[in-house]
């Protein structure tokens, strides 16, 4: 929202360098410092099934940023980044258990072949725009989709088990432990967003927000377009490429579900209710789709309903999502003061 | 951020008031020592049928035994598991870590079983499998930790494909849902039924849950010249498949012969008069003469007023097979819970369908399988006869670990 706001209001937007940080930022460090603590101190206060959930949260938070970064600061809405999770699970299920890697080795050939991969899907689903652009990237995820499904070699639809999480017992841990795998996950995590972080605060990140704003623009002004669009799908992939990963260690399973229309449906929903082109809103949205579907799921069988309504009324009330509606609230206090 | 502090004081209040309520039901429990079993299911969806009829047999067994395994209760903590293997995986977790089971019951989808058996095995929690019928589930994904109450697909399968070989079919074509219990029970009876002198002119699949129309594949098996469409399908796909295989006016040309689940009795209704005269294998029908059978059947009847289907043998089995185990036990669930399910594997007992015994790979073997032919009864309801029966085959290898 903030960092938008003052690009289209900056006189100089010609000669585009880093953005300020807005003063909102100071009170969003405000919000998420204790938030942060939180999250590490978590473990040791709240029950295994609380850090399951902040581990699910975590996973789809990342997933959700990297469409993040395409949707929210780019202005391109995908409906096929669920293909980048999948290939991300079956990037590492295929490299340790049918061709024998390490899984150093596997995750980060994965890595670069999903940024070649979503390269070349990129360079021809950015040619187009809008709802051109959402059902082409929704073919292209089907197309795998449906691929992944037939696809003997790794077991069609029932998918790969056995997938192994990282080996931490230099650390003296165990990855299978919940509370070693938590700290894990909120590791990459971390750095998953600070990479996201230095991104659209670069000046890359600026001309892609000014892609958003007004593309006939950007390109008259000499940008390449083109390639940024390609970068900035590229780097979204490879982003949804990591919740990809640890989603498949976390439940030792990769299955073709992982790369369904639905899951990249939710993982844009993410991005809606905890508010577009903030870098946080993503894992705001991860948190709160995930805690409202498991609440309601505990009242009522037919929980589904009930989401779509909860989901409506965000919409309908919290313009810019949760975090949107806090920090118009940061807004009105900074004007009265 | 300014939080007043009378607010405080009021949140402070309530959380404390919230977590002294928590412990004392903490307390409350571990008092009684129950034993909680999770059970998951697929409540929703194409499988919601013989879902209902499996929870009902299982049920049904707690309270044979009062509810009780040597004086410890017994609770059932019920999750649904959608026939989706992710959500499989996170209803898994929530019991764990949640609802603390002792141990997992039920599901029904093999892909949910394939999904879970990694994660039963890792978190060293007992997962006693009610259908999943898969091969792989005790082959290839076999663990100590892991058990099936029910059969493998190649146990009922490939005798089925002895059987209709033997019959004097000659060439047939096979119909199923494109997942792993689909090509795991269409795969064995192909093996039986080609080993046996009978050739499988084409396999047909359909996509799982995500189709209501079966014409392209009926037109194709219709076409194929074979002497009959073997199928399997259960629930919502077998009503489906069922009617259209009629509509197309298949019933004179290609019989459709299945298994019980595709003719199951919960489907009757929905059927109607397509269900008389038709032909199909079954592991359990209400007739069979033992006590054991007997006995359930009036038991299942006098408490939901109908008779059980096949589901709900199964669902009973289940129950069963785990009440007898905690029983041995004592009660408890041991320590090392290998040994909970190294018990259950030494168990014998005479379940409805017959004798249930396990093999060494913690997978129930199949004793009997039934030729049924769906008749009308002298007061004019539809009800089974038995035309024929034969014995159940073995396991596929494939478990590389030993326990």
């Amino acid at each position: 929202m903030s960092t938008d706001f003052i690009l289209t209001r900056d006189k100089r937007v010609g000669a585009l360098k880093r953005l300020p940080v807005p003063a909102l930022g100071r009170a969003y460090a405000a919000l998420f410092g204790p938030f942060a603590v939180l999250l590490c101190a978590l473990p040791f206060f709240a029950s295994g099934y609380v850090v399951t959930l902040a581990v699910e949260v975590m996973i789809a938070g990342v997933f959700a940023s990297g469409i993040n970064l395409l949707t929210g600061y780019t202005g391109l809405v995908s409906l096929g980044q669920a293909m980048f999770l999948g290939f991300g699970g079956y990037g590492i299920a295929i490299g340790t258990a049918l061709l024998g890697w390490p899984l150093w080795v596997s995750a980060p050939v994965t890595l670069v072949l999903v940024a070649v991969i979503a390269a070349a899907i990129g360079a021809i689903c950015t040619r187009t725009r809008g709802v051109e652009f959402l059902l082409i990237t929704l073919a292209f995820s089907q197309m795998f989709y449906g691929a992944a499904i037939k696809l003997r070699w790794t077991n069609g639809s029932d998918g790969m088990t056995g997938i192994p999480r990282p080996d931490l017992s230099l650390l003296g841990l165990n990855a299978d432990n919940p509370t070693a795998f938590y700290y894990y996950v909120l590791s990459v995590a971390a750095l998953a967003l600070l990479m996201l972080w230095r991104i659209v605060t670069s000046p890359f990140g600026s001309v892609l927000v000014g892609i958003r704003e007004n593309e006939r623009r950007m390109t008259s002004m000499g940008y390449a377009v083109a390639n940024y669009k390609i970068g900035s799908f590229a780097l979204a992939a490879v982003t949804c490429a990591v919740a990809g990963i640890l989603q498949s260690q976390y439940t030792y399973f990769v299955n073709p579900d992982a790369m369904s229309w639905q899951m990249s449906g939710e993982g844009v929903l993410m991005v809606i209710i905890g508010g577009a082109n903030v870098i946080l809103g993503p894992l705001v949205g991860a948190a709160v789709f995930v805690v409202v579907k498991q609440a309601l799921s505990m009242i009522t069988e037919e929980y589904n309903l009930f989401f779509g309504i909860f989901f409506m009324l965000v919409v309908a009330f919290f313009r810019g999502g949760v975090l949107g509606a806090i920090s118009k609230l940061i807004g009105k206090r900074h004007e009265r003061a | 951020m300014v939080v007043s502090f009378e607010g405080c004081t009021r949140i402070g209040l309530a959380v404390a008031i919230g977590i002294a309520t928590l412990s004392n039901v903490t307390v409350y429990a571990q008092e009684k020592r129950a034993i909680k079993i999770g059970l998951m299911l697929p409540y929703k969806g194409v499988y919601a049928l013989p879902t209902e009829s499996i929870d009902r047999g299982f049920q049904l067994a707690l309270e044979e035994f009062g509810n009780k395994a040597n004086g410890h209760p017994v609770e059932i903590v019920r999750a649904d598991d959608e026939l989706t293997p992710n959500v499989g995986v996170q209803k898994f977790n929530k019991f764990v870590q949640s609802d603390k089971v002792d141990l997992v019951a039920g599901v029904v989808g093999s892909n949910v079983g394939i999904a879970i058996s990694e994660l039963a095995d890792k978190n060293k929690m007992p997962m006693v499998f009610v259908n999943a019928f898969a091969d792989e589930i005790t082959g290839k994904f076999c663990s100590p930790y892991i058990a099936r109450t029910s059969f493998s697909a190649n146990a009922f399968e490939y005798a089925s494909g002895k059987y209709w070989a033997s019959k004097g079919i000659k060439t047939a074509v096979t119909m199923g849902p494109d997942y792993s219990a689909g090509r795991a029970f269409i795969g064995g009876f192909r093996r039986g039924f080609e080993d046996n002198g009978g050739k499988v002119i084409e396999e047909l699949w359909t996509p799982f849950q995500k189709t209501k129309d079966y014409s392209a594949a009926l037109t194709q098996a219709a076409n194929s010249g074979a002497q009959i469409i073997y199928a399997f399908y259960a629930g919502a796909e077998a009503i489906q498949v069922v009617k259209q295989h009629a509509d197309f006016g298949l019933r004179s040309k290609i019989p459709l012969i299945g298994d019980h689940w595709v003719y199951d009795e919960a489907l009757w209704p929905a059927l109607g008069d397509l269900a008389l005269n038709a032909q199909h294998v079954a592991t359990h029908y209400p007739g069979i003469q033992s006590e054991a059978n007997e006995k359930f059947v009036k038991a299942y009847a006098a408490r939901y007023k109908q008779t059980p289907d096949v589901s709900a043998e199964l669902g009973y089995d289940n129950g069963k097979a785990i009440m007898l185990t905690l029983e041995s036990l004592g009660g408890q669930m041991p320590e090392d819970r290998t040994k909970f399910i190294s018990t259950m594997r030494d168990l014998t007992f005479d379940a409805p369908r017959g004798k249930i015994k396990f093999n060494a790979q913690n997978s129930a073997l199949l004793e009997k399988v039934y030729v049924i032919e769906i008749v009308k009864g002298p007061d004019g309801t539809l009800q089974r006869k038995s035309l024929d029966e034969f014995p159940g085959a073995g396991d596929l290898p494939g478990c590389t670990k030993s326990f």
